[in-house]
């Protein structure tokens, strides 16, 4: 009797040990990746017996998560200017919007002589050019 | 990330009774509909230095087969589990 109040009282201080540890929360709901206190709310409800109340908590905790990820992936690439900590480095900003309009001029400039030319080598209609050529060659030949 | 013990854990899980390690427990939930009953696994058996909470489709206790999950609920077919890592664990007390 003695032996068995012992092992009780060792299981439970062990119990009561182990479960002061912390730790992180990992896993899924509803198949997508969900961890922190909303998770943990959605499964007490599911152990309840409230599978409703399940699906919303599920799905706010697995959106909320996924919010984060998008917002933390898409920050930086927002717009290039902006430094890591959201400051917007003006330097950077001049030597972009410099580099793009060098780069824009010649472009408009070959379409703007396209535009121009195009009346005279009938680019204006499609798919007749292809047969006049073959006419064109038909007749060199 | 809000720190967070083994016990509240397991409590905020909603699991009431006291676990320790080398434990598992299964909590069985009927349904009204035939293939919504479910057993939720409270696992601190598997990995010592994990409890695991599952989800898992009947009331057997254990995942059944690819072939007759089709007899259960959609939302039993998907993967629902949440796990505390012990790992990296800082305990207070005298552990």
């Amino acid at each position: 009797m003695g032996q068995t109040t012992t092992l009780n009282s060792f299981a439970q201080s062990t119990g009561q040990a182990a479960g002061q540890k912390t730790g992180e929360i990992a896993g899924k709901l509803l198949g997508k990746v969900a961890n922190g206190l909303e998770a943990l709310a959605a499964m007490k409800a599911l152990s309840e017996g409230k599978v409703s109340l399940f699906m919303e908590l599920a799905k706010e905790a697995a959106h909320v998560l996924v919010q984060k990820l998008d917002t933390l992936a898409t920050k930086p690439f927002a717009t290039p200017d902006l430094e890591f900590n959201g400051t917007l480095d003006i330097a950077k900003s001049f030597a972009r919007a410099y580099s793009n309009e060098r780069q824009k001029a010649p472009a408009m400039q070959k379409a703007q002589a396209l535009e121009r030319s195009a009346p005279s080598l009938g680019l204006g209609s499609s798919g007749g050019s292809a047969h006049g050529r073959k006419k064109t060659d038909k007749k060199e030949e | 990330m809000t720190a967070i013990n083994a016990q509240d854990f397991l409590q905020k899980a909603g699991m009431d009774e006291p676990m320790a390690p080398g434990m598992i427990k299964y909590r069985h939930v009927a349904g009204d509909k035939a293939g919504t009953s479910y057993t939720i696994v409270y696992d601190w058996r598997t990995d010592l230095n994990k409890i695991r909470v599952e989800v898992r489709a009947g009331l057997t206790g254990k995942m059944p087969d690819t072939k007759d999950l089709k007899n259960y609920a959609v939302w039993l077919q998907t993967q629902n589990y949440l796990e505390f890592d012990l790992s990296d664990a800082k305990t207070k007390g005298n552990a």
